[in-house]
């Protein structure tokens, strides 16, 4: 009998402590990714042997995997529309959306990662139903002791990669909400014409 | 002064007026197809001519201000300026923690006043920080909006841009009862508006010039973009910052139990 409570006691207590070691580590994860992507994103800004052109292109094959493009797409369309739309539809707007992202995302890069910023987490946490996403608290500031630092929240979804969705500046103004507000808007111009939405970021591209 | 107060008064009364007629009015965006995205915007229209009017005034006046301020004004002086206008706007912020009933915050917010205008010289520097008496700006719209008046419609103001009737009584009330402004009298207290009125936007336009050329540049709709940062800001302002994450959320919810896209790279085989 007591080898019973023995086995028992033991799984029990491996199972707390791998799940408590999954979420710590599901944390961590999500803090080094954060780290590597604004030093990988240095190292190409900081890099004088590339040309300008050829810049922004690094920039832009570096930072489309790391966006979850697919949440992002379906949750600016908005369920209602997306139940709607047919495959090749979705795959239009997923691609043209995902296009627009990377370079938006590659201007912010160039335009706020400088040479001497200072990027620190400050904590992270799960969020959302189920914990499902990442919410990282960060602060960039100059490297100097006198330069006005801001702070940035990091919203990271965890399917199979860790991927960026949001970012929340400005303690409550979430730039997700901002591209869906365009895009219900350009939707509502348009009678809710998809196509005439994806020609549209199509020449923003 | 008592007219003044008066004024304020005043507006505030329409404002709570304006603020329960424009719930009639508000604007939903419903199509057959799209989502529907409810926007207090019935002044649209006038609103986006408003909108283009002020991005001309800012192309052609603020924009160049601004770009040759951060050109030939070293940052160590710009980061005086824009601390000491901080600075400025503690004696308003306590004022309204205390009329939002937050006296810690009133308290805080008063010992930075005193400690930047004395140890930091004039609010030039900010020592109150480093000490840990950290505060941000509140003004009477945030106030207003704590005490259950709702916003009321978008409104896009000339030169001052996004706003609504309760912010814009707040900004009246602020730009009213500020003690600054009672320092001198008659054409005193005007040119000191416009100075400080100047210097702020100078120094807010120059720390986002880059901000701002982006999202003109890149906005799908430059206009809606602008609306959508400055309502979820002031939102944000007073609100726990949690309940919008909760907004942000409700929008990725609606997909849980949709599994009917397949993806790009995704191939599904036949259970045939």
């Amino acid at each position: 009998m007591l080898k019973v409570y023995k086995i028992l006691f033991v799984n029990v207590f491996v199972f707390i402590f791998s799940t408590n070691l999954l979420v710590a580590s599901s944390l961590q994860e999500s803090e080094s990714f954060l780290y590597k992507f604004v030093e990988n994103a240095l190292i190409i800004l900081n890099d004088e042997d590339i040309p300008s052109d050829q810049r922004t292109k690094l920039l832009v094959e570096f930072v489309t995997p790391v966006v979850d493009s697919e949440l992002v797409s379906k949750s600016t369309i908005g369920s209602k529309k997306w139940k709607k739309l047919s495959d090749e539809e979705r795959e239009n707007f997923l691609v043209a959306l995902k296009n627009y992202l990377s370079k938006r995302v590659s201007v912010y890069v160039t335009n706020y990662v400088a040479t001497d910023i200072n990027f620190k987490i400050i904590k992270n946490e799960f969020v959302g139903k189920n914990d499902k996403y990442i919410k990282v608290y960060s602060t960039v500031s100059g490297s100097g002791t006198d330069t006005i630092g801001f702070k940035i929240n990091w919203f990271l979804s965890q399917n199979n990669d860790l991927k960026i969705f949001n970012i929340e500046v400005d303690d409550g103004v979430h730039l997700l909400k901002i591209l869906k507000d365009q895009i219900q808007a350009v939707l509502n111009k348009h009678d809710g014409d998809i196509n005439l939405l994806i020609a549209d970021l199509a020449e923003l591209d | 002064m008592k007219y003044r107060i008066l004024i304020v008064l005043f507006l505030s009364s329409i404002l709570v007026l304006q603020g329960c007629a424009s719930k009639e009015s508000s604007v939903n965006y419903n199509n057959s197809e799209t989502e529907i995205v409810s926007v207090n915007d019935p002044l649209e229209k006038v609103n986006r001519v408003v909108f283009q009017f002020n991005i001309i005034f800012d192309k052609l006046i603020l924009r160049p201000i601004a770009v040759t301020y951060r050109a030939i004004v070293p940052e160590f002086v710009r980061n005086r300026v824009t601390y000491s206008l901080n600075n400025l706007g503690m004696p308003i912020t306590a004022v309204n923690n205390v009329l939002q009933g937050e006296l810690r915050k009133a308290g805080v917010s008063s010992s930075r006043f005193i400690i930047n205008s004395t140890i930091g010289i004039l609010g030039f520097f900010d020592p109150a920080s480093s000490i840990g008496l950290k505060a941000d700006n509140e003004d009477f719209g945030q106030t207003l909006s704590v005490w259950g008046v709702p916003s009321g419609p978008y409104l896009v103001l000339p030169f001052f841009g996004p706003s609504n009737p309760r912010d814009f009584t707040g900004l009246l009330s602020t730009s009213l009862l500020d003690p600054m402004y009672q320092i001198g009298g008659g054409s005193a207290q005007d040119s000191q508006r416009l100075y400080r009125l100047g210097t702020g936007a100078v120094d807010f336009r120059s720390q986002n010039i880059e901000l701002f050329d982006d999202l003109q540049n890149n906005s799908i709709d430059y206009y809606t973009a602008v609306r959508s940062y400055y309502n979820q800001n002031r939102l944000g302002s007073v609100v726990n910052n949690n309940d919008s994450d909760e907004e942000l959320f409700d929008m990725l919810d609606d997909f849980d139990d949709d599994n009917t896209y397949i993806g790009p790279d995704i191939t599904i085989e036949s259970a045939d």
